[in-house]
This record gives structure tokens, sequence and C-alpha cells, in this order.
């Protein structure tokens, strides 16, 4: 079959949405910061060290219950947050598997692809979009300045190409380099669709991914649908310790969240949005780095609801070396964190939308308060095997938490079909891989609070997504 | 030797080694990114971008294939169309019949013997 087609290029007029709430912190700030703290901690100190003679307490013991305290009140909130999430999960899961689902619904929606220096893997990722089973969709490729040769790829899939159910238009435009959230920005000012779908350039989505998750617009509070992002380069050890981490620890929270259709991160690799939703929003926003983090927490905040799809499955690139996977926790967790502070006021104010009040508060705990609960944790038990010879508490403290996570770690599987031979990741993922993405977001959280400037860090990728 | 204590110290050794590990990696990626930083750029609140796409409508499929004429009923419209069409073209029809039949007739006498006999063509 020939395709007769015409190719133009024009230039267009692209305006940046203009950025609210977070403003560049000047010097003077983080020294009043500092300042501030440390004066606080030398109240506490100074408030302790007098009024303890007045108590039963020595210095010594002291040290010794508020660390027991410490570590049962940990104990605690790992339990409930463990169980509450899995409760919520297991809710969601049984009302998805017996909710009766149009599948008929089927508007036009432009496919915004966001590429990067991504010469290796965009041809793929537009074949993925190819064989979409979805009648009624256009993609868009939004070239943000590539060094290399993206933008000659990219410009030999312009055109109508022939989709799973019939053509598709694909477009392009290349635009000087300003980041993701104005490459999708751009995307989303040219389409002319009422839904648009925004993903990664270097990810791919599974055939069903759009025809099950548009489905959840027929509810008109649903602002938008949160994807299932899973890893394909797994194999290697970070890459399968990933995996898991994706399956165990992001899909099953993304799922208790879903119960009360307030989903935290419309994941980057595979997001769908009502274009009301991202209007209402003030769309996407260039000012942190989790731009995802942020624009989900704009959309909670005007009030719409956002549903998690399972099945519709984004398959991305994961690091498969330390220093790129620091690299990529380091900016996620930075993000978040500045996504929180932009939106402070409704952290503090329940008043204004409780649904975001509470979302917030839960991403506070698990950027913040959860990664220094775990290092302390096992600081405790490090100091008291070394100083006061209790080897084996460690023991018994790694045990308890691993038959946690191979518990959770059998359910997820067993719900998201996937690969068996991820389970005993389980036993190494809390001891190995959770410390050390700990300590990066400890130590990241200590650079933002601090000011410290950082850049986007793009990830290498290999291209070992095939369509 | 009882096994408690043996995966104790294993776990001991492998809790403090992964804080090192964590830590000297967070260092090492610091250093490496401190060598690859730039100024941050003033974005524009204005720019050009260059738009590649295809013409608004789908392109022709040519094909060597032959293509199935299926039936469809007409609508009133349609039909209402179609009588008065068919009757225009009765009339018509009829019209020129009749002029054929003129013509024959007007034609066979213009033609005068030289004696002033009409003759029939």
């Amino acid at each position: 079959m020939n395709l007769t087609q015409k190719i133009e290029k024009k230039v267009i007029e692209l305006s940046d949405s203009k950025s609210t709430g977070l403003k560049d912190k000047t010097e003077r700030h983080y020294i009043r910061n500092i300042f501030v703290s440390g004066l606080i901690s030398l109240i506490l100190i100074l408030i302790i060290v007098y009024t303890l003679p007045y108590t039963i307490l020595s210095v010594t013991s002291l040290i010794e219950y508020s660390t027991i305290v410490a570590l049962i009140i940990f104990l605690l909130v790992l339990l409930v947050r463990y169980f509450g999430i899995l409760v919520m999960a297991y809710s969601y899961i049984n009302e998805y598997t017996f909710k009766k689902m149009t599948n008929d619904f089927t508007p036009f929606v432009s496919i915004i692809v966001p590429v990067y220096n991504e010469e290796k893997v965009v041809a793929e990722s537009v074949k993925s979009l190819l064989n979409l089973n979805y009648s009624n969709y256009e993609i868009i490729i939004v070239n943000d300045g590539s060094k290399d040769k993206t933008k000659e790829v990219a410009e030999t899939l312009v055109g109508y190409q022939k989709g799973l159910l019939g053509n598709v238009r694909v477009s392009l435009i290349n635009k000087p380099n300003g980041g993701k959230a104005r490459a999708l920005n751009a995307g989303i000012a040219y389409s002319k669709a009422e839904f648009v779908l925004c993903m990664d350039g270097d990810s791919q989505l599974s055939a069903d991914s759009l025809r099950l998750g548009i489905r959840h617009f027929t509810t008109k509070e649903i602002g938008a649908v949160a994807g299932n992002v899973k890893v394909w380069n797994r194999g290697k050890f970070y890459t399968d310790l990933q995996a898991l981490e994706y399956i165990e620890g992001l899909n099953m929270a993304r799922s208790a969240q879903s119960f009360m259709r307030l989903v935290n991160i419309i994941p980057g690799p595979i997001g769908i949005f009502r274009k009301k939703a991202l209007e209402d929003a003030g769309f996407y926003s260039a000012d942190t780095f989790a731009e995802d983090a942020d624009i989900t927490l704009k959309i909670l905040a005007k009030g719409w609801k956002i549903y998690y799809e399972p099945n519709a499955i984004s398959y991305t690139e994961a690091p498969a070396n330390l220093q790129q996977l620091l690299k990529q926790r380091y900016r996620w967790t930075r993000g978040i964190l500045q996504s929180i502070r932009k939106h402070r006021k409704i952290m503090f104010n329940p008043t204004i939308n409780f649904g975001d009040t509470f979302v917030l508060w839960t991403m506070f705990y698990e950027a913040l308060i959860w990664p220094a609960m775990n290092i302390a944790a096992n600081l405790f038990f490090i100091i008291a095997a070394l100083a006061f010879g209790f080897t084996e508490l460690i023991f018994f403290w790694w045990a308890g938490l691993a038959l946690l996570d191979l518990v959770t770690a059998l359910y997820c599987i067993a719900v998201e079909k996937e690969e068996v031979r991820l389970i005993p990741y389980a036993i190494v993922y809390r001891m190995f891989f959770i410390l050390i993405i700990d300590v990066c977001k400890f130590m990241s959280t200590i650079e933002e609070f601090l000011g410290i400037r950082m850049t986007w860090g793009k990830l290498e990728r290999i291209g070992t997504l095939k369509a | 030797m009882e096994l408690i204590p043996i995966l104790s110290t294993i776990i001991l050794v492998a809790t403090i080694m992964t804080f090192i590990l964590a830590i000297g990696a967070y260092v090492l990626y610091k250093i490496r990114e401190r060598k690859g930083q730039t100024a941050a750029v003033e974005y524009p609140s204005k720019i050009n971008a260059e738009l590649v796409t295809v013409n608004e409508e789908e392109p022709v499929q040519r094909t060597t294939k032959v293509t199935q004429q299926y039936y469809e009923a007409p609508t009133e419209k349609q039909r209402q169309v179609s009588k008065q069409s068919s009757f225009n073209n009765k009339y018509e029809e009829d019209l020129k019949q009749d002029k054929k039949f003129v013509a024959y007739t007007e034609k066979a006498i213009e033609i005068e013997k030289p004696n002033g006999d009409i003759k029939w063509k």
C-alpha cells in the first residue's frame, strides 16, 4: 500500500507557562534556615540538660530509653504503613476486578513523546505506539533540542504511519532545549484532543494501555489516570531489584492510593490526562525536578480525582549501575521535596483540600521521615552490636523485615502475574537496596535543605527496548 | 556452632559494608556531577519552534485490490431527487423524439426539385 502525503515544515511560537510559587532561594535564606534549625536544636538540648537532674534518669539511661522508644515507634509505624497499604491495595484490586467498565469510550487522544538525546530508542518507542489497540489517536514527538541525531531519526517517522487499526498521524516539534516540562507543554499546546497521554521518549507502551486507561474518563471527576511502570531491562542485579521495587513498592502503593482516588505521583513513563484538568492545574511547571509529582499535586489541589490502571503498562529502561541509580534517585528525592515545598500552603491548611493535604503529608513521610528512621534504626543495631555486644539483635530485626518483605513480594507478584524468580530478591531488598536508596535520599534532603544547586542529569540509555 | 550468631555476624558485616558503599557511591556521584555542571540559563517567555507535520487530510490509499461496492438504501431526499430527475429525463427524451419527428418532416420538405416538386429525403 502506498501512502501519498505531503510533509510540511513551519515555524510556530511557543509561550512558556509562568511557574508559580517556587522562588529561587538566596544565600541569605539558607543561612537563616541553618541558623534557625541550629538554634531550635540548641534550645532542646539545653532543656534536656537542665531538666534531667530533676528526673530519675541519667544521661546514659536517657539515650537507652529514647532509642528503645524510637525503635518501637519505628516498628509500629512500619507495621501500620505496611498493613494499611496492603489492605487498601487489596480492596482496590477487588474493586477493579469486579467493576463493570465500558470499552466503547474511544475519544481522540494525542500521545506526547518528549525526547532529548534519544536517537537509540525513539524509533522503537514510536513503533510501540503504532501497535496500540486503539483507533483514534495521533503521536506528537517533541524534540527538546537534542544534541545527537534524534531530530533526523524523528523526521523519518513524520507523516501518516500504518497503525494496528488504521493510519496514525505522526508530527514532530523541534524546539530549543528547555526541559521535559516545557517539551510536554509544547506538545499539549499543539494537540487539539480532549485527552493527552504523556510518556517518556525511552518508554514503550503495551498494546492495551490506551484503550484500558481511557475508559476511566467516563467518570466526570477523574482528571488523570496513572499507568503501571515496569522495568524492561531485567536480568542484572540492580535492574532485578528495581523490577521488584516497582512491583512491590511503587505499584502496590499506587493501588492503595487509587482506592481513595488520590494517586500521589502520575509516573512520567505513562500518564493520561483530561486536558481540562491540565488547564485547571496550569500545565507542567519547570520549577521542580519532579514535574510529574508537581502536576499531580496541582491536579489534586483543583479537586480532580486520579485513578490507577494496572493494565496500562509502560516498559522503561532502569539504571543498570549504582551511579546511574543514585543519579535518578537524587533527582526524584529533590524534585519531590521541591514539589512539597511548593504546595506547603495546602500541607498546613487541610481546609483548602483535605485529600491533597493527606497526600502531601504521606509524601513528606516517605521522602524525609522514613529514610531518616531506617538509617537511624540500622545505625542503632550496628552500635548495639559493636559497642555492647548485642549482635543477635540485628538478625531478628533483619529476619522480621525480610519476612514482611517476602510476604508482600509474594502477594504483589501474584496479583501482577509477574516473574516468580524476583521473590528471593526480597531477602536482600531491605538490608542492601533500600539502605543505599535511603542514604541517597537522606543526603539529597540535606542538599535540598542547604539549597545546593543541581542539574537535570540525563540517564545514559543503552537502547535495549525493542518493539 | 549455632546458626543465629553466624547469620547475625554476616548481616552485621553486610549492613556496615552497605553503609560504606552507599556513602562512597554518593560522594563519587557528587564528584562526577560537579565536573559536568553548567550555569543555569534564563529561559525566554516566548520561543520559536519548528513544526514538522503532514497535511490535514488522510492520505490516498492506492491499491490494486478491487473494492467491493455495497448497496446502500437511498434516503427519502435522494429518492425524491431521483424521482424528479427520472421524470425530467423522460420529459427531455420525449421532447427529443418530438423534435426528431419535427426535424424529419421539416427537413424533408426543405429540399425541392428544380421543377418545384417536393422531394422526400
